[in-house]
């Protein structure tokens, strides 16, 4: 006989604007469609954490590419996404296997960008996902059966794919495209969840005549990028959709699109009923370092000089977090995650890029951070309870060297090539701090061996949770940064762990498989890295039944 | 075994291959972010610094890319120059230091060429990518392009008799389906079962392909649908580009 711990809600209350919290389900990539990876469940806490074990196990059974997914939790159900697009729904209590989905591919299919994929959006009774050769599918919640499938590209002809998860707004599933790194032009797409029809495409990069084109030089703007290759977040108050767009390619070479390239490395508001822009804020004109402002938009409301404002983070490749307001795009401030930043040498108090450090055609500049990110994918998260916002950090530098390079359509278009580098004077290291979300005021810095590339989760409990590269799934103390528990999970951590109740119990669950893009440079800064054993598992843990 | 050999006889009365070109299309094709890292170092892909491979190997693997891996066919996109190059090239890293290089690379700046125009115009525009919807989207043509409607390999007629088909043609196979609950729509069925009906639905640009209870659809008569409708993205002048195209096909 099992005695159930009352499960309590802390009321995360925000004066403004939406709750971004999650309650029994987590139902969005971003928790919410606030991208808060914040949870108001409090069961599991500081004073308990300590005892947390594994409650079940489940196993994709294929490890390649590791596994990148942030699971969905609907209803006591947890839908999980793994490389090659399978799909599995299983009981969220106990693992047990409920439908699992292969998706077919062409015979002649080639992976291009890697076999990953970020995660499945759960709604209107649909599980959807994007696809490795460019297709959205919908699948049937229940069964797993295939409702629809629609083509987006032909992928052999963008050279891109779809590995981000998608986001639903109402009677639309809105699904982002990588390609940033190719010769092709990004967009975003939006279609009907019910029958998969195409509702609307909104171009990063505009076309001929329309305003902004002219920030392109010649036909550059027909190659130019703009990846919308991560999930974006939606307010439902002010109706608007909010997705990062990435850099522009060629990324090291910007000799054939001199301008500032509009709309990449810019967050773009859109009306979601039709796919047009309201207004964009650009973080970096002129991309010449695949900086990518590609990650999480974080959706806060925070006083601003004494007022309330409505407010939107986002943290881009370059290190730089830049906080806008998110009624108008309007610039409020920028500060870094990392200490080793030399691209820039700030931002000025209008959102400026000052003292600009380029890569060189024939020359190695030694640039920081790495390509590889002040801060990769895997995303931050905000408690609405401390106030703070909590991210990873990556100190590494590289050698660039820019070269020019003719466009071929679909094909891979960097325009130069990098090395990572140790940081001056130390060497490379990744870390995890709290910060406050507009002043970039660090709390804590907690400083792991190797750099995070794990989301990290926080919770109404006062908890921190993320994983590391050698297999360790770990939780913090938000308030101080303290190692209060940790679990070997048998392989490195890329995912993102969530939290979810089932029956009035707490779980946390992680993704634990070592993979990705990012894994393979971090094994040329640490080279014992190459060993680190791949995986593709979910662990969930709870606390010990009481008897 | 024959291929190889003829290869490597054709390698013998070939040039020697370029190094400085393989270099420089390892670093654009192999090099980047998702694969096998700067001068071959590692990255997602395996190193190949520092490796010493069977020269069979490299030629079939880099050729012909591995089956169900992210390493592509490379005889696909580069031409047998520059694929000796490259295959020169990698065999070259054998003997390089297992480290990531830090050296100036070697090759001098050139400037960007535009990219590499098509053969046939027609052709370009079959495929135009600035097309929201384009002709590539719904049929293959000479290997490329989505398998929708009908391959057109084989396009019988003359200039002027496909022009006619894309701007006016009706399709037999197109038929007005109706979904309860749903308007009727045009439809291409694909598969029919007692169960089961999947049906390529006409009334979004890209089709959706629905699997759809089969109690649920009632497939009509052939539809008034018209392909021009389609192609309204395309000029006049566009069309009859692509239509002398694909008379020449």
């Amino acid at each position: 006989m099992r005695l159930l711990l009352p499960l309590a809600f802390t009321c995360a209350v925000v004066a403004l604007g939406q709750d971004g919290a999650t309650k029994e389900n987590w139902t969005d990539y971003g928790g919410t469609p606030a991208s808060w990876r914040y949870s108001s469940l409090d069961q599991i806490n500081r004073s308990n954490v300590a005892k947390l074990t594994p409650k079940w196990i489940f196993q994709t059974g294929d490890p390649d590419g590791g596994l990148n997914v942030t699971p969905i939790v609907v209803d006591g159900v947890m839908y999980v996404s793994s490389s090659r697009n399978r799909v599995f729904a299983l009981d969220a209590e106990t693992g047990r296997e409920i439908w699992q989905y292969r998706y077919q591919f062409p015979k002649d299919f080639i992976v291009s960008y890697g076999p990953w994929n970020r995660g499945v959006a759960v709604a209107h009774g649909r599980v959807f996902m994007g696809t490795l050769d460019n297709h959205v599918v919908a699948l049937d919640q229940k069964t797993g059966r295939e409702l629809w499938k629609v083509n987006v590209e032909d992928y052999k002809q963008c050279g891109c794919n779809i590995t981000g998860a998608p986001l639903v707004v109402k009677n639309k599933v809105i699904v982002g495209v990588t390609g940033g790194d190719s010769a092709h032009r990004g967009y975003l797409n939006a279609f009907d969840v019910e029958t998969g029809r195409h509702l609307w495409r909104f171009w990063t990069i505009p076309a001929k005549g329309e305003p902004g084109n002219e920030t392109w030089e010649g036909d550059s703007w027909k190659y130019g990028g703009g990846a919308t290759w991560m999930t974006g977040s939606y307010d439902p108050e002010l109706n608007l959709l909010y997705w990062p767009v990435g850099n522009p390619a060629a990324d090291f070479y910007g000799g054939g699109r001199r301008g500032s390239n509009l709309y990449t490395d810019s967050v773009v508001a859109l009306d979601p009923d039709t796919g047009k822009l309201k207004w964009y804020h650009q973080q970096i004109p002129h991309d010449v370092w695949d900086f990518d402002t590609a990650y999480e938009c974080v959706l806060f409301d925070a006083p601003v000089d004494g007022r309330m404002r409505k407010l939107l983070l986002n943290v881009n490749k370059g290190g730089m977090t830049f906080v806008i307001d998110r009624t108008n795009g309007k610039f409020v401030s920028a500060w870094p995650v990392v200490k080793h930043l030399n691209w820039i040498t700030g931002v000025s108090p209008e959102g400026e890029l000052l003292g600009r450090n380029e890569p060189e055609v024939g020359k190695t500049k030694f640039l920081c951070p790495s390509i590889g990110g002040g801060r990769s994918w895997n995303q931050g998260a905000y408690s609405p309870k401390l106030k703070w916002y909590f991210t990873t950090g990556i100190e590494w530098c590289q050698d660039v060297t820019a070269t020019p390079e003719e466009p071929r359509e679909g094909q891979f278009w960097f325009g130069g090539s990098f090395t990572p580098k140790d940081p001056p004077g130390e060497r490379a290291h990744g870390h995890l701090g709290a910060y406050d979300p507009v002043t970039g005021k660090r709390h804590w810095l907690y400083k792991p061996t190797y750099p995070l590339l794990a989301s990290v989760l926080v919770t109404a409990g006062d908890l921190v949770f993320t994983g590391d590269p050698e297999g360790y799934f770990f939780a913090l103390d938000a308030r101080t940064g303290e190692k209060l528990w940790s679990f070997q999970t048998g392989s490195g951590h890329r995912g993102s762990s969530i939290t979810y109740a089932v029956k009035g119990r707490q779980y946390i669950a992680t993704p634990s498989g070592w993979g990705s893009a990012l894994a393979g440079m971090v094994a040329q800064m640490w080279p014992e890295a190459e060993k680190f054993r791949g995986g593709s598992t979910i662990i969930v843990f709870g606390l010990p039944e009481e008897r | 075994m024959t291929i190889v050999l003829a290869l490597l006889l054709a390698q013998a009365a070939a040039p020697a291959p370029d190094l400085a070109r393989g270099e420089k299309i390892f670093s654009q094709s192999c090099a980047i972010g998702y694969c096998h890292g700067a001068k071959g170092a590692a990255n997602r892909g395996p190193r190949l610094r520092g490796r010493h491979f069977e020269r069979q190997y490299l030629i079939r693997v880099i050729r012909d890319g591995i089956a169900n891996t992210a390493m592509p066919a490379f005889k696909a996109t580069l031409n047998e120059a520059d694929l000796n190059a490259v295959i020169a090239y990698v065999e070259s890293l054998s003997g390089a230091a297992d480290t990531s290089g830090h050296e100036v690379s070697s090759l001098p700046a050139v400037k960007p060429a535009a990219p590499v125009a098509e053969a046939h115009p027609g052709r370009s525009l079959f495929f135009d990518a600035t097309k929201g919807t384009r002709c590539g989207s719904c049929h293959v043509v000479d290997n490329q392009g989505v398998a929708v409607g009908p391959a057109l390999a084989r396009a019988a007629g003359t200039s002027a008799d496909i022009l006619n088909a894309i701007q006016k043609g009706k399709a037999n196979r197109v038929r007005m389906v109706t979904i309860r609950g749903e308007a009727p729509f045009p439809a291409i069925v694909v598969e029919q079962s007692s169960d089961t009906v999947r049906l390529y639905d006409l009334n979004s640009m890209t089709p959706v392909l629905r699997t759809l209870p089969a109690r649920d659809v009632t497939i009509g008569p052939a539809s008034d649908w018209l392909h021009g409708s389609l192609v309204r993205g395309y000029t006049a002048a566009e069309l009859t580009m692509i239509a002398s195209y694909l008379s020449s096909q």
